[in-house]
């Protein structure tokens, strides 16, 4: 069976593919810099931006968040803040208070209680969980630091659900990061298309507006297995279905926007 | 997919009170001196995708789509972005 078929097939039956195909990619990145140790983070650092931090001990795992270690990984610290820059200029990462370490852990309780499977695809993806200060973003995540969850400060006023919700949201990205690695999903002449996506009130390309949808898909998903309410997401989720145009999407995509729309039924 | 379904607004109250037993969430002396406590969530049992991958192939998977630097963020403002 091809990969992309497998990966269908498991999306089908409501499976994440995140954890699966972040060893592939691992697998694939070594197979490009032969020896090459360390987690997704590590070796999505080294290959996209020629950065090394192996010598550099992080808490491995949503579950070992801790409060006092960015300063110990300064080769780390900084790749991750010029990452960030780019988009936001006044980032800077900062140390998690006990109390934000604390609504984390529930919200990963929380996510485990709804739907273990979940959870699990969550503990085993993402490498690790940083706090970014100086950013707009409640929660945010980058290619090239594929498996780090970043938060900003804004999140911890919400409540221990919506932050469970966030870390869906960027448990989602990952997936389609990686899934992006298996299809290209936007017919190549499309890649630069913008088309105004009117709740955001902005134009934006295909594949960002195809993450918006694959993000509120897993939203909405978990929000109806907690048995909350999802109409709000759900109708976000619907008009944004409703913003590509044809031709910009491939049929892996097509297949994807397919499924996204199942979720309400 | 199986999974809990919380039924009401007296449940959702019950899981988050359990949620705060499970995961031990009062901050301790070894958190703050930067070592961290564990919760009782099973997560260490091998993915079934782990014997899958013997026989994956690499060359599946093109890491050149990131070459371009892309950056997603969900805001306050923008949900679902």
């Amino acid at each position: 069976m091809r990969l992309e078929d497998q990966v269908k097939a498991d999306l089908k039956n409501g499976s994440w593919v995140a954890l699966d195909l972040k060893l592939r990619a691992e697998r694939a990145i070594v197979k490009k810099l032969p020896g090459l140790l360390g987690g997704i983070t590590e070796k999505s650092l080294a290959y996209y931006r020629k950065v090394d931090v192996r010598s550099e001990r992080f808490p491995k795992g949503i579950r070992e968040i801790t409060i006092a270690w960015i300063s110990e990984c300064p080769r780390l610290k900084l790749a991750v803040e010029n990452i960030v820059k780019e988009s936001q200029p006044g980032a800077a990462l900062s140390q998690f208070s006990p109390e934000e370490v604390c609504k984390i852990r529930l919200a990963y309780s929380t996510i485990a209680h709804v739907d273990q499977k979940t959870a699990q695809e969550l503990g085993k993806s993402a490498t690790a969980i940083l706090k970014c200060n100086g950013v707009r973003f409640r929660s945010a995540s980058h290619p090239h630091i594929m498996g780090l969850i970043l938060l900003g400060p804004e999140l911890f006023s919400n409540s221990t659900l919506e932050i469970a919700v966030s870390l869906i949201h960027e448990l989602a990205h990952m997936e389609l990061m990686l899934i992006n690695m298996v299809n290209r999903l936007v017919n190549e002449e499309f890649d630069d298309h913008e088309t105004f996506a009117p709740f955001q009130s902005r134009s934006r390309p295909p594949i960002a507006r195809l993450h918006s949808l694959w993000a509120l898909y897993r939203m909405v998903q978990f929000q109806k297995m907690a048995g909350l309410d999802v109409s709000r997401d759900m109708n976000l989720l619907k008009e944004n279905a409703k913003a590509f145009s044809e031709g910009e999407l491939n049929e892996m995509a097509e297949f994807l926007v397919e499924l996204t729309m199942k979720v309400g039924a | 997919m199986k999974a809990k379904v919380v039924k009401s607004s007296v449940e959702l109250v019950a899981l988050l009170t359990a949620s705060v037993a499970v995961a031990g969430v009062n901050p301790t002396k070894s958190e703050v001196s930067g070592t961290s406590k564990r919760t009782t969530i099973d997560v260490s049992r091998p993915h079934k995708d782990f014997r899958r991958l013997k026989e994956i192939k690499s060359d599946d998977l093109d890491l050149s789509i990131y070459e371009k630097s892309v950056f997603f963020e969900a805001r306050e403002d923008i949900r679902g972005q």
